[in-house]
């Protein structure tokens, strides 16, 4: 018998239903390529002062409107970045 | 103003007013047997097209309005600012230069633009007074390019020299490379100017003393003065630079500034030279603003009687600086006179100077005059093919030979270039990922860390970068340089910023992989979180939004305190992806027994001792509650935060008076012999006794008349001991 009740009542989203999400929108972070290289940029002082959250060992949360100054600290670092997206 | 012409003629017509527009096209095309077009700028381009049209309106041209427009149809490359063209006219001794200029415009064979941007043009009169700003533009229409019937100079007179010879002409790249290098400067950092519309100091140095861009021309039989001040003119004049407030920055990309072809690139940078106006050949001998300025014309004119020479003539400075004292007004007898130019002996002088620096000088330098250096002191110079084609004969210019294996890049990061086959897109791209270090007969680069992360963020690749040094080398380069130069493309990879980009929070990981399946694009960077770059928008379809946060608004309370005051609930609906990590710092997580309802977090001692190692104050507490709560944080928490500090408190014996009545304990506080005694007020009736005046206080009460009882009575002479005493 095939089954007609398309999923409700077993827990399961039918399918084709469409998917809940939560959406953050504009959203200022920084993904890194390695757990270490956080470490060493939430040592830096004025650097950690500028990121409000680690997300992940590998994404920090960047204050809103600071990504400029993130950019420019990585760079006195010595770091050179991917700025995504920049305009 | 004047700048390099663009052959649409939209950016001209548009400007006009529909009236002022459909009497001009009509009045065009009044020969034309073509099918009228319905749009007026249609019919008018239309008209202008057909040689039979307007060699009809030509001959309907009285004499002046036809050697105007035979003195325009040689500059088909430039816009002239009204008052240059007048100044132009009026030396080549066109009567009436006004009128004239009013007949073309009527006529549509000129196109007229206001200055200002908006401003829509209703008429062609121009009115005495006008300040520069606001003078209006004109130019040669751009379909008489091609339909206009050959006409005979109106300029003769000037008188060359027959002579022969090796001509030699300048390779016209000195003027693009320095362009390249003012580029990369301002890519660097924008231009800053005054409101007095001059260079800050800053830009000045970093300008006028850039050792490369006022480095000397390599072939130069006159020096020019204040090169790197040259280029920047250069740059305004050609629209390199884009104002922005009191900043200039460079064009995103030279690719879109510059054209492709060498030939056009060089006729752009003559075209560019000749209206220069911040910039002059004579430099600190004349002054710069009324002086540049009447140069425009100056220098077209120069050109233009180049032109009216036969082939196998070159004119000298001498003959072409008497011809200018005869003819350009700032030199003459009849026009206003500016500066040094008053006295007649320095004018004579520097009419000879000027022309020796501009056509030995700065015009050399764009390939357009060719010249003969006789070796008796009497230099002769000639138009070049290239200052042909700038005056709008059809002439076969040369081919230039191919040279392959021009750029040689070296082990040491060092990349030479030889100019011989320099190209357009090679010093586009050259400019954008390598760093200069000599421009001369050849060029050298270095390629560094920097310079290769200033070609990634404009878009190149590792990998373009390597092709490029590849296919103008003609072979592989070293192994070494391109390791370099992909490690550090690869560090930048590193580290990846996104300065706003969006985050999709699903409830589970199978509903991530499910929206990523039905074609969500992103970076999971957790199991439930997907990074998707830019702003939320396009691919929503399958999604249904439970909640939305905007993080470029600040954060709104989102956290209910339970009624201990030390235990917190997130509000899910409200809550954003930084209050979890923020709670974090400071709280613990708490299981939920069910599995469901919302997160809780609690305060500890404990995690608010952490918190507090890890360098956060009691002030940012107080804050983040205020700022996620709605409120000031509870009693309860407010003691944890003080435990968490290592509050103090002091445990000691204390001798306590105790009075039955408010009023007697303020007397005694009061009251000249009893004041002294006490040290402090515990309560409405209970004062601490200070330990050493206990009898002076017992002598004080009892000459009062109070009388004293309880546990801990005060005697003569000292204190009970602690363990008789109150606490």
């Amino acid at each position: 018998m095939s089954d007609w009740s398309g999923g409700y009542g077993s827990g399961k989203r039918p399918a084709g239903a469409r998917i809940p999400v939560k959406v953050h929108r504009h959203v200022s972070l920084i993904q890194l390529g390695d757990p270490i290289l956080a470490e060493e940029l939430l040592a830096r002082a004025r650097l950690s002062q500028m990121i409000i959250g680690r997300l992940t060992d590998e994404v920090l949360l960047i204050e809103p409107g600071k990504a400029q100054e993130v950019v420019e600290e990585l760079k006195r670092m010595g770091h050179t970045s991917n700025v995504m997206g920049a305009s | 103003m004047i700048a390099a012409k663009s052959d649409d003629h939209r950016p001209w017509l548009q400007r006009y007013s529909s009236d002022l527009l459909e009497r001009t096209a009509e009045r065009a095309a009044r020969f034309s047997r073509s099918k009228k077009a319905k749009e007026s700028s249609d019919r008018l381009v239309q008209a202008l097209a057909s040689k039979r049209s307007v060699g009809k309106i030509i001959d309907e041209l009285d004499e002046a309005a036809q050697e105007a427009l035979a003195i325009f149809r040689r500059s088909p490359l430039i816009e002239w600012r009204w008052d240059h063209a007048m100044r132009l006219l009026g030396a080549c001794s066109i009567r009436s230069p006004y009128r004239a200029v009013q007949s073309l415009l009527t006529d549509g064979l000129l196109w007229m633009r206001p200055s200002r941007p908006g401003e829509e043009l209703t008429r062609f009169e121009v009115n005495d007074g006008l300040p520069i700003e606001a003078l209006p533009v004109i130019t040669l229409a751009a379909p008489l390019s091609e339909s206009l019937p050959d006409q005979a100079s109106p300029v003769k007179g000037l008188v060359g020299t027959e002579a022969s010879g090796s001509w030699r002409a300048a390779d016209g790249w000195e003027y693009p490379m320095r362009l390249a290098l003012l580029w990369r400067l301002a890519t660097r950092l924008p231009i800053r100017r005054t409101q007095q519309n001059i260079l800050f100091k800053r830009d000045q140095e970093r300008i006028g003393q850039n050792s490369l861009l006022e480095a000397p021309f390599v072939d130069t039989p006159e020096a020019c003065d204040q090169l790197g001040m040259l280029t920047y003119a250069l740059a305004v004049q050609g629209g390199m630079l884009d104002r922005f407030c009191d900043e200039q920055f460079p064009t995103e990309s030279l690719a879109d500034h510059w054209p492709a072809d060498r030939n056009e690139l060089l006729l752009k940078c003559l075209g560019d030279l000749i209206g220069v106006e911040n910039w002059n050949e004579l430099g600190e001998e004349t002054p710069t603003g009324p002086f540049a300025s009447e140069m425009a014309s100056a220098r077209f004119l120069v050109l233009y009687w180049l032109g009216s020479l036969p082939p196998e003539q070159g004119a000298s400075v001498e003959q072409l600086a008497s011809k200018l004292e005869q003819c350009h007004p700032p030199w003459t007898e009849t026009g206003e006179r500016i500066g040094p130019l008053r006295q007649e002996e320095t004018r004579a002088r520097l009419a000879r100077k000027w022309i020796r620096k501009f056509v030995f000088g700065s015009l050399y330098q764009t390939g357009a005059v060719e010249i003969l250096q006789t070796g008796d002191g009497e230099d002769l110079a000639r138009l070049s093919p290239w200052g042909k084609r700038f005056l709008g004969e059809e002439v076969e210019l040369p081919e230039l030979p191919a040279f392959p294996g021009t750029l040689l890049a070296q082990p040491n990061h060092e990349v030479v270039v030889y100019r011989q086959g320099l190209s357009v897109e090679l010093l586009r791209r050259l400019a954008v990922f390598c760093e200069p270090k000599t421009l001369g007969a050849a060029l050298t680069y270095e390629i560094s860390a920097d310079s290769v992360y200033i070609g990634l963020e404009a878009g190149l690749s590792a990998d373009t970068m390597i092709e490029t040094l590849e296919q103008y080398g003609g072979r592989e380069i070293p192994t070494g340089l391109s390791t370099s130069i992909r490690t550090w493309a690869e560090r930048r990879e590193r580290i990846r910023v996104f300065p706003r980009c969006s985050l999709y929070e699903f409830s589970s990981k199978s509903d991530l992989d499910d929206a990523v399946e039905r074609g969500l694009e992103g970076t999971a960077i957790t199991d439930r979180i997907l990074l998707v770059a830019g702003d939320a928008g396009a691919t929503l379809k399958n999604l249904r939004i439970t909640s939305s946060r905007n993080y470029s608004v600040g954060s709104e309370p989102c956290v209910n305190v339970d009624a201990d005051g030390i235990t917190l609930h997130i509000d899910l609906a409200k809550s954003d992806l930084l209050l979890e990590t923020e709670l974090r710092r400071f709280a613990d997580s708490v299981e939920r027994e069910s599995g469901e309802g919302p997160k809780t977090f609690r305060l500890t001692s404990k995690s608010l001792g952490r918190a507090l190692d890890q360098g956060l104050s009691i002030s940012f507490l107080e804050e983040w509650f205020r700022r996620r709560t709605g409120e000031s944080p509870p009693p309860s928490a407010q003691l944890l935060f003080r435990c968490a500090a290592r509050a103090e408190v002091e445990i000691k014996s204390l001798v306590v008076l105790r009075t039955d009545d408010e009023m007697l304990a303020d007397g005694l506080l009061q009251h000249p012999a009893t004041a002294a005694c006490f040290q402090s007020r515990l309560g409405p009736k209970a004062l601490v006794v200070e330990p050493e005046k206990s009898a002076e206080l017992t002598g004080a009460l009892e000459a009062l008349g109070v009388d004293i009882s309880g546990e801990g009575r005060l005697v003569r002479g000292g204190l009970p001991s602690d363990s008789e005493s109150t606490a």
